[in-house]
């Protein structure tokens, strides 16, 4: 009674479903390899596909989670094998050339001589944004996250779900946009009045 | 003021190191989140890799129950209101009976015998979701570098819009920054889905409790009518005439029910509650194997006869949802596959982290920025915390020491020092040798400790796992030291 797992899971569409994973991995890196785009979309095309199999194979909540995982291993497994590996030769192909770092001479003179104004600055927006992404980010997902659970659902356990997807998502979804935008006026604008509102409306609910 | 609005420019190079040891100790961090959550997959098999001579059976009866009830009964000689068992599943195949704070293994014929000990595992785990701080504190800073690792992931993506473009550059031979970036972006490209979903139910699992808390300050709470009656001296003795008065349940007639209603379910745990009272009642908690939510709980009357099912397959949609978080998260869907799969994916995003921080280093020196100094810190943070777990192992096997300070003390001293001496290189090399050592001596110890029980059930599968940790990262430190590959060797 209490062995359980794989037997649940159909070996035949499983077997098929990793199968059409490969095969799409194939040829998605065939297309990258020699720059041929004639197998890029029936790659992803059966990379797709082989998800809903792996979810047939082991239903929706087992299958897709253990075909999904599959098939990050299997890419991950296809680039580890096809990569460039150092030699054992002394005479490796680690030249000059290979062995520079890209953007290695980027930096100009003056570039680096501006650096301790720059520092100043970056000190400053650092801390900044630190504040942004962090307690006003935090403080307005929650307050977002109470509001919508409030408003959303009347179910317990959809309330609380809600509420802790929201805040999962939205936070850092916050904290991304406070880190990739160079102006910081507008995020801080729209989430300090956004938490204010949502704050609001839950007193008074 | 002068001094305010002109800073010297070495209160900014004191800045810009406070700033850069702050953003390296949230990625080191983040490490030790990743990495014990990575050990933490098999957090079962290291409870029996702790006491590897108990003997394992799957077998269950309910005459094997009720011997084990009435065991823990007379040995406490008070009435309990409650016992719990934890019954043998496919990865935890013993029986472990708690009450009163205890917690007991329970042989084939009912029999309690070795108390259970998983003070090491238990490190592991606490040290995955709450760093090893008081849980209160700890399950919330965790699930924060859930969110924050989900902002990584999602900018990652902004932030390269050309990441797909390479998706399968892998040049291990080149440039150490090359490399470094290479190994960074398709680990994080191709392992993303998975790297979302650990994120995500991280920062759920971790924020509930905020959840909670804040969602408490906005509701009314309702009178509690239970709390509100306090038990007088006279309910207490009524209670413990009752207790005296009615017998146990019939487990032999509930465990054939129950394997008769629901005979593919996988029971993980049985609950009694106000034992030989009128309300006494027993709970059986079991997962459907097809199923990743838990649990659909079979409750029974104190005569033993079937009452209801709740949660679990009764559960709302949300319910499901949200009662899949947990074993999502750990890979425990799947048996040995899953978790192995969930632990290479778990080292690619310990590897994500190193190297994203590899590749900031870089970009530093570059900069003519000061970088050798946190460059060792950093060697420290990334081998030394890989290699102190062994250690940790090895010393509570041995002498029984405590594991959190050795681990954490540990490292405070192997950074402290590293701030001030060595190379990155000798740190990075000196502590990988270390850590496969140190990796291959945990199983040698252990089956020295334990003869051919070390080789068997979940303690096979950890001693295999030290073996593959040892043998990996010893095969890491022969490449590094191969003349192609000496100058783009560290981590």
């Amino acid at each position: 009674m209490t062995e359980f797992y794989w037997q649940h899971i159909d070996s035949l569409w499983a077997g098929a479903a990793t199968l059409l994973m490969l095969s799409g991995i194939a040829l998605i890196y065939r297309s990258w390899r020699w720059q041929k785009r004639a197998g890029l979309v029936p790659g992803w095309l059966f990379l797709l596909v082989s998800l809903p199999g792996w979810s047939i194979a082991g239903t929706a909540w087992i299958g897709l989670p253990t075909g999904f995982s599959l098939l990050m291993l299997i890419a991950l497994g296809w680039i580890l094998i096809q990569g460039q590996w150092p030699t054992h030769s002394a005479n490796s192909p680690v030249s000059p050339q290979h062995s520079a770092s890209p953007g290695a001479n980027n930096m100009s003179a003056e570039t680096i001589a501006e650096f301790p104004s720059v520092s100043r600055a970056a000190l400053k927006r650092g801390a900044l944004r630190l504040l942004l992404a962090g307690p006003l980010a935090a403080g307005f997902s929650l307050s977002v996250a109470l509001l919508l659970g409030q408003l959303l659902t009347d179910t317990d356990a959809g309330r609380v779900l809600v509420q802790e997807l929201t805040l999962s998502l939205l936070w850092p979804l916050c904290m991304a946009w406070v880190c990739l935008v160079r102006a910081l006026r507008k995020p801080a604008l729209i989430m300090a009045g956004s938490t204010i509102v949502a704050v609001t409306m839950l007193s008074l609910i | 003021m002068s001094l305010l609005n002109k800073p010297s420019a070495g209160f900014f190079r004191q800045m810009l190191s406070g700033h850069s040891v702050l953003g390296l100790t949230a990625a080191f961090l983040m490490y030790v989140i990743c990495l014990s959550g990575t050990f933490d997959v098999f957090f079962k098999e290291f409870w029996r890799w702790e006491q590897p001579t108990i003997a394992e059976s799957m077998e269950v009866s309910g005459e094997r129950i009720e011997q084990a009830v009435r065991n823990a009964m007379a040995e406490h000689n008070e009435p309990l209101p409650f016992i719990g068992l934890d019954m043998p599943t496919s990865d935890w195949p013993r029986m472990v009976i708690s009450y009163d704070g205890q917690r007991r293994h329970v042989a084939q014929d009912g029999a309690l015998i070795e108390p259970v000990d998983r003070s090491w595992a238990f490190f592991m785990a606490r040290l995955h979701f709450a760093l090893n701080l008081p849980l209160q504190l700890g399950i919330v800073i965790v699930g924060i570098f859930g969110v924050v690792l989900t902002a990584l992931i999602i900018s990652g993506f902004l932030a390269h819009p050309g990441i797909l473009r390479d998706a399968f550059s892998f040049r291990m031979n080149r440039s150490r920054q090359l490399q470094q970036t290479d190994l960074h972006n398709r680990l994080s490209v191709w392992g993303a889905p998975f790297h979302f979903i650990i994120a995500v139910t991280g920062a759920i699992l971790g924020l509930s409790g905020m959840v909670t808390l804040a969602a408490s300050l906005f509701s009314t709470p309702e009178p509690d009518s239970a709390s509100v009656i306090p038990e007088t001296p006279a309910t207490v003795i009524q209670r413990d005439e009752q207790q005296t008065a009615v017998p146990l349940p019939d487990f032999a007639s509930i465990w054939a029910d129950f394997t008769e209603r629901a005979p593919d379910d996988q029971v993980f745990y049985l609950s009694l509650y106000d034992i030989a009272t009128p309300e006494q009642r027993v709970i059986v908690n079991a997962i459907r194997p097809d199923r990743l939510y838990w649990s659909n709980n079979h409750l029974y009357s104190t005569e033993g006869q079937y009452l209801e099912t709740t949660n679990g397959d009764n559960a709302s949609l949300a319910g499901k949802v949200q009662s899949s978080l947990f074993r999502l998260h750990f890979g425990h869907f799947g048996g040995i596959p899953v978790k192995i799969m969930f632990l290479l994916l778990g080292a690619a995003l310990c590897v994500i982290t190193a190297s994203g921080v590899n590749i900031w280093l870089a970009k530093r020196r570059q900069r003519k920025l000061p970088a050798e100094a946190i460059d060792r810190v950093w060697q420290v943070a990334v081998w030394g915390t890989l290699g102190l777990i062994p250690l940790s192992a090895v010393l509570y096997l041995i002498l029984n020491v405590p594991p959190v300070p050795v681990f954490w003390i540990g490292l405070a001293v192997l950074a402290i020092v590293a701030w001030r001496a060595g190379t990155a290189a000798i740190w990075s090399s000196r502590l990988r040798a270390a850590t496969w050592v140190l990796s291959l001596t945990v199983p040698i110890i252990h089956t020295l400790y334990y003869g051919q029980a070390s080789w068997m059930g979940g303690s096979l599968i950890i001693n295999l796992l030290w073996v593959s940790i040892a043998a990996g990262v010893a095969l890491f430190q022969f490449n590094a030291a191969l003349p192609g590959a000496r100058q783009v060797a560290r981590p």
